[in-house]
């Protein structure tokens, strides 16, 4: 059974939120096809932006990923990168946010 | 009532312009906010910003935003205005760099709101202008630059820096209205200045002792616009 990732955001970012989770889909989206042609560089910069932009909203979880899949495409170590990229796409599926 | 202070970000990430935008806003700012260094120019130009946030990686492109400050405060025209570096991979070299080049402050991706907004205020603080109160003159002259946005026979409109009272006396120097044989023309602000952004104003002038000929000129001016 999948655990529900709950997250507590500011309730001043409530109108933000979603199209933030929004684009992280269509990241993910990217990021398959990128994982595909082995293209690290395009990965690279989403998981920059991830590592940046997650953390500022309040998914502390979700930008530690991002950390890790940028470091992961700067070494260009395949495994690494798949497994942060499953771990991005399972917390996109599971997210549930709280506003506070 | 104080005005509200303007701030301009450039940052390729449009979910951290609209973290920055919604955070800035809440807290009494106003946010403006540009995603190309092309808009960014535009809009510095047009906003004349009280505060800067730079993004130091644009695109897939390092360092763009520190080679940004760099011009900036190489420029008799924005040097004065706070700049702050924002960057998710600051480091101790980024820092030193972005400090020699002139880089105001700097904000480390996540962003912490409180510290953030702490800065910001900080800064706009020690950059802030005294108040200076004077007794206003019955003139004072300026000079200034400005664009001729139209022209009609008895009237012209001009985008400009300046909001000038009804019926002030202007000499405008310009080689189009020299072409068009107005020297001896006399111009006196009317009435419907127009505010079209922060600072940027329209100003209506009606043209006084215009010749025959001139008005003329004036004439085949529109024709051809119309005409073409």
């Amino acid at each position: 059974m999948t655990e529900i990732i709950l997250v507590q955001i500011d309730a001043d970012l409530e109108d933000i939120v979603p199209s933030f989770l929004e684009n992280r889909k269509k990241d993910l989206v990217q990021i398959e096809n990128f994982l595909k042609e082995k293209d690290w560089e395009h990965i690279e910069s989403i998981a920059h932006k991830l590592a940046g932009n997650a953390g500022s909203y309040g998914f502390n979880d979700l930008g530690e990923i991002g950390v890790k899949l940028e470091e992961a495409c700067q070494q260009a170590q395949f495994e690494e990168i798949k497994k942060y990229c499953d771990q991005y796409s399972q917390y996109m599926d599971n997210v549930k946010v709280e506003y506070k | 009532m104080k005005s509200k202070k303007h701030i301009l970000i450039l940052d390729d990430d449009i979910d951290i312009i609209k973290f920055l935008v919604k955070v800035l806003e809440n807290a009494g700012y106003a946010a403006h906010y540009a995603t190309s260094l092309e808009d960014f120019n535009s809009q510095l130009k047009e906003i004349g910003p009280h505060l800067l946030i730079i993004d130091f990686k644009l695109g897939q492109t390092t360092s763009t935003g520190i080679h940004l400050i760099e011009k900036l405060k190489k420029s008799s025209s924005y040097r004065s205005i706070p700049t702050f570096l924002i960057s998710g991979s600051l480091n101790k070299k980024i820092i030193t760099m972005a400090t020699q080049l002139g880089a105001d402050e700097f904000i480390a991706k996540p962003i912490q709101t409180n510290i953030f907004l702490q800065k910001i205020k900080k800064s706009l603080k020690l950059h802030e202008l005294p108040e200076i109160i004077f007794d206003i003159p019955k003139t004072i002259k300026c000079q200034s630059s400005g664009d001729i946005a139209q022209i009609s026979e008895s009237t012209l409109r001009i985008k400009g820096p300046v909001k000038f009272a009804e019926g002030v006396e202007l000499k405008i120097q310009s080689s189009f209205l020299e072409h068009l044989g107005c020297q001896v023309c006399r111009y006196h602000t009317q009435t419907s200045d127009r505010v079209l952004g922060p600072g940027l104003y329209l100003n209506e002038i009606r043209m006084i002792g215009v010749k025959e000929e001139t008005t003329k000129k004036i004439r085949l001016i529109k024709a051809t616009i119309k005409n073409k």
